[in-house]
Order: C-alpha cells, then sequence, then structure tokens
C-alpha cells in the first residue's frame, strides 16, 4: 500500500526529466506514427485551395514568438500553399513582433524570386488590437501610409485597386488570441475568414466555425502538421507530432499514477478510521 | 460640467460608432472613421507610455542599489540597446536582426516551453478524481489529449472520435452559451456606459 501511495509522491525534477526525454528522443529519433486528417484541416485545406494564381489575400500575423511553436507550422504550410498558388499576400502584424515574424517567414520565398511590393508586402504592426483590424479593413492605405520597410504604400503595385478588405478575396489570421475581434470586425466584408489558432484558444472558435462565419480554422501544432499532410510537404509539424504524442501518454501515465495513489491513500485512511472506531 | 462632459462624450462617441456599424449612414462614415483614427494614435500612445512608465520605476530600482538593482538595469539596457538599434541603424539591420533572432526569439520560446512542464507537473498534482465533477474533468481531459495526438489513434480508432464528440457537442454547446450570454452582457454594460449609468471607465466608478 505505501508504495502506491508514494506514486503521489514524485518529484516535480523527476516529472521535468522525464518529459524532457519524452520530448526530446522521438524527436531525434521519430517514430513515423500515423496522422489522419481532421475535418477541420480538410475544410480549411479546400477553402484555401480555391484561390487563384494573382488573388490578393490580407494575412494577419497575431502571434508573438512564444507562441509560434504552436502556430507557425501551420502559417508555414499555409504560406507554401498559398506562395506555390500564386496567391499575392498583404501581411499585416497584430503583435508587436508580427513584422519581424513576417520578415523570417518571407525570407526564404524572396530569396527563391518571390518579389517585394508585387507578390507580397509587410504592412507591419498597427497599434490598437480590435481598432486596428477595424482600422485596417476599411482603410488600408491610410491606416499604413508607410509599409515596414518604409515604403510608401501608394507606390505598392500589390495594392493597386486595393483599398481595404472588401477588395480581397480572402482574410487569413494566425493568433493566440481569441479570434472573436476578427470575426466581428471582417464578417461585414463578405469575404471568407481563416483562421489559425493555439489548441487552448480553439474551443472558443467552434461556434463561429459551426455558423459559417469562420470559413475554416487550423487547431494547433496538429492542425499544422495536417496541413502538411494534405500538401505531401512534412515539415516541422509532422516532426513535432511525436513528441506530442510521447509528452501526452507521460502526462497521462503521471495522472493515473496520482490517482492510483489518491484512492490507495483514501483507502488506508478509511480503513484507519474502522480500526478506530472499533 | 466636470461630470457631465466625460460622460457625455462618451456617450457621442459610443453612438456614432455603433451606428456607422449597424446602419452605415454615410455621413457619419467620416466621423466614425477619424474617431478610430484617434484610437490608433492614443494606442500607439500608450506603447510609449508604457516604455517611459518602464523606464521610471526600473530607474527608481537602480537608484536603491538593492540585490534586484541588477536586473532591472539588464531590462533598462536591453529596452534602450533595442530601441535605438531599431530606430537609428534599422529594423532591418544585422543589429537588430541579432537581437530578434538570436537573443529574444530563444528567450521567448523557452518561456513558452516551459509552460508544458508547469502543464505536467499540476496535471499531476491537480487531476485527482475526488468527486465526481473531478471525475469528468480528467475523463475529459485525458480523452482529449489521447484523441488529439497520434498515439491515441494507434491504441485505438476511437479515441479521435469521441475527442470529436466531446469538442463538436459538449464544448460547442457550453461555448455557444458563454458567447452568446457575453454578447448580451456586453450590450448592456455598453448601454449603462452610453446612459452614463456605469462610469468605471472614466475612474468614477457608479452612480
Amino acid at each position: 500500500m505505501k508504495t502506491l501511495q508514494k506514486l503521489g509522491q514524485i518529484d516535480s525534477r523527476v516529472i521535468y526529466a522525464l518529459l524532457i526525454l519524452a520530448l526530446l528522443i522521438p524527436l531525434m529519433r521519430p517514430l513515423g506514427l500515423p496522422i489522419s486528417i481532421g475535418k477541420h484541416t480538410q475544410r480549411t485545406f479546400g477553402v484555401l485551395d480555391t484561390l487563384q494564381a494573382g488573388d490578393k489575400v490580407i494575412m494577419d500575423i497575431g502571434y508573438s514568438v512564444s507562441g509560434a511553436a504552436d502556430v507557425q507550422p501551420q502559417t508555414i504550410a499555409v504560406l507554401k500553399h498559398l506562395f506555390g498558388k500564386g496567391v499575392r499576400i498583404i501581411f499585416v502584424g497584430n503583435q508587436t513582433e508580427g513584422p519581424m515574424v513576417i520578415e523570417s517567414l518571407v525570407k526564404p520565398y524572396e530569396a527563391a524570386g518571390k518579389k517585394y511590393g508585387v507578390d507580397f508586402c509587410n504592412l507591419g504592426y498597427l497599434a490598437g488590437g480590435e481598432n486596428a483590424i477595424a482600422s485596417y479593413c476599411r482603410d488600408l492605405k491610410k491606416s499604413y501610409p508607410v509599409d515596414f520597410r518604409k515604403n510608401q504604400t501608394s507606390s505598392l503595385p500589390i495594392l493597386d485597386g486595393v483599398n481595404g478588405a472588401k477588395d480581397v478575396k480572402m482574410f487569413v489570421f494566425f493568433t493566440t488570441q481569441n479570434s472573436d475581434m476578427y470575426v466581428r470586425q471582417i464578417t461585414q466584408y463578405k469575404i471568407p475568414i481563416v483562421g489559425g489558432l493555439i489548441n487552448t484558444i480553439s474551443p472558443q472558435a467552434e461556434p463561429y466555425v459551426n455558423a459559417g462565419q469562420l470559413a475554416g480554422i487550423l487547431v494547433g501544432l496538429r492542425g499544422g502538421a495536417e496541413y502538411e499532410m494534405l500538401m505531401k510537404a512534412p515539415g516541422v509539424g509532422v516532426a513535432s507530432m511525436d513528441a506530442q504524442s510521447m509528452g501526452h501518454l507521460l502526462i497521462i501515465a503521471f495522472i493515473i499514477f496520482a490517482n492510483i495513489s489518491y484512492l490507495a491513500t483514501r483507502r488506508a485512511g478509511a480503513k484507519g478510521d474502522k480500526g478506530g472506531a472499533k | 460640467m466636470k461630470r457631465i462632459l466625460p460622460v457625455a462624450i462618451s456617450a457621442v462617441v459610443g453612438l456614432i460608432l455603433l451606428v456607422d456599424y449597424f446602419l452605415k449612414v454615410p455621413a457619419l462614415k467620416q466621423t466614425a472613421t477619424e474617431i478610430q483614427d484617434w484610437g490608433l494614435i492614443v494606442a500607439a500612445f500608450a506603447l510609449a507610455l508604457a516604455a517611459v512608465n518602464l523606464l521610471l520605476i526600473h530607474g527608481k530600482r537602480i537608484a536603491k542599489k538593492d540585490r534586484q538593482s541588477i536586473h532591472s538595469f539588464i531590462l533598462i539596457a536591453a529596452l534602450l540597446v533595442t530601441t535605438f538599434s531599431g530606430i537609428f541603424i534599422g529594423t532591418r539591420s544585422g543589429v537588430f536582426d541579432f537581437i530578434f533572432r538570436s537573443v529574444f526569439t530563444p528567450l521567448a520560446a523557452v518561456f513558452y516551453a516551459m509552460t508544458a512542464f508547469h502543464l505536467a507537473s499540476a496535471s499531476y498534482r491537480a487531476f485527482r478524481a475526488k468527486n465526481l465533477q473531478a471525475v469528468a474533468l480528467l475523463l475529459a481531459g485525458v480523452l482529449l489529449m489521447l484523441g488529439r495526438a497520434p498515439i491515441g489513434e494507434v491504441i485505438w480508432k476511437g479515441f479521435p472520435k469521441i475527442a470529436d464528440w466531446i469538442t463538436n457537442v459538449v464544448n460547442l454547446a457550453g461555448s455557444r452559451g458563454i458567447l452568446i450570454s457575453t454578447a448580451v452582457g456586453t450590450v448592456g454594460a455598453g448601454l449603462r456606459i452610453l446612459a452614463g449609468i456605469d462610469r468605471s471607465h472614466l475612474g468614477s466608478g457608479t452612480e
């Protein structure tokens, strides 16, 4: 009984060490666990696949570097898809680090020949949260007279004929925050809205997907991995899924240990009480 | 006047934005746009104000010369080096890029990654089947973890289906309820502010 009770007193450092191993080993030696495609990813891929070469989309990067682990694989996979189709992307940043994240995302595409100002542009960060979204969706050039690279936005060919969200084919956002503000401000422009979300926030976005206000969502690291599978281009998302599986299994094992210990302690306590009563 | 003027400004601004959003009155469009632009300017100033506030607070801590002073010194040094390299050398310069890629990015990633360890430890200590509600939470958590990770599907094909059911039925119903009640609450709170009943945003509480 005492051994069972001790299962509930494992030192935090032991948990941390085992978790490091559970995450590191699959990263170094992938297990190759099969990844099935969820309905959200399938739907989102279908929506984004309707875009044609030359179509313009606004892509809002609303995550900081700290939240990138969950959302960045989705962003990379979607960028690969859209740039591969010849879609032209107007990037905006909804977090202070957004413009720098955008620069790092577009670097390989720029090196491969995508032209700044023609195939994509980085308008930078606009302070104000939801107010900023409302503002640039209404009048892009007024909200951003100058882009992140100090060009006059009126001189960018990609923005010819684009005054706001009503002039693009789609709005795509990746965020570590709620999707509410995007839905509230962009639905009025009657363009499809697609979101990339972190795992913990995605349940709050389900009603919007169900109501059709969000045309599709990608959920967490798994969403990124599934999108990579649909693209037939496994990347960082797929590589991280084995580690996530092992991490989840380890946490579940610890929860089971803790509950065995809890039940054993309660049982021992109940027996002790009965003994005392006698 | 000190009381009435701020309430009147709030009410007028709020009404203009509401009418513009819902009714699209052409005569109000320009005014609503200007008000929103003011909002952006105020937000930008708030960022600058936050930086000044940070300098003042940590400047005082450095002046105290206690054990924590070194942390404040590092914070101010990092703030100034990043700000000045961005403004004077450029955000696409090697210096700024180095700060972002080699200093800020790994540090920020470490902070996020640490939550996984705290989460593992917290789950171990908190997820105990003490009563029926705790059992429900425990089961939902474990089933979702198994249903969302590829290993769950390898163990049993039913785990992803159960996870989907929890997300699409149980979660959806709850989220929708919260969303609608929040919206109704927001309308109520908005009306109280517009009517001047709630003045907490002006720092004067409710009458």
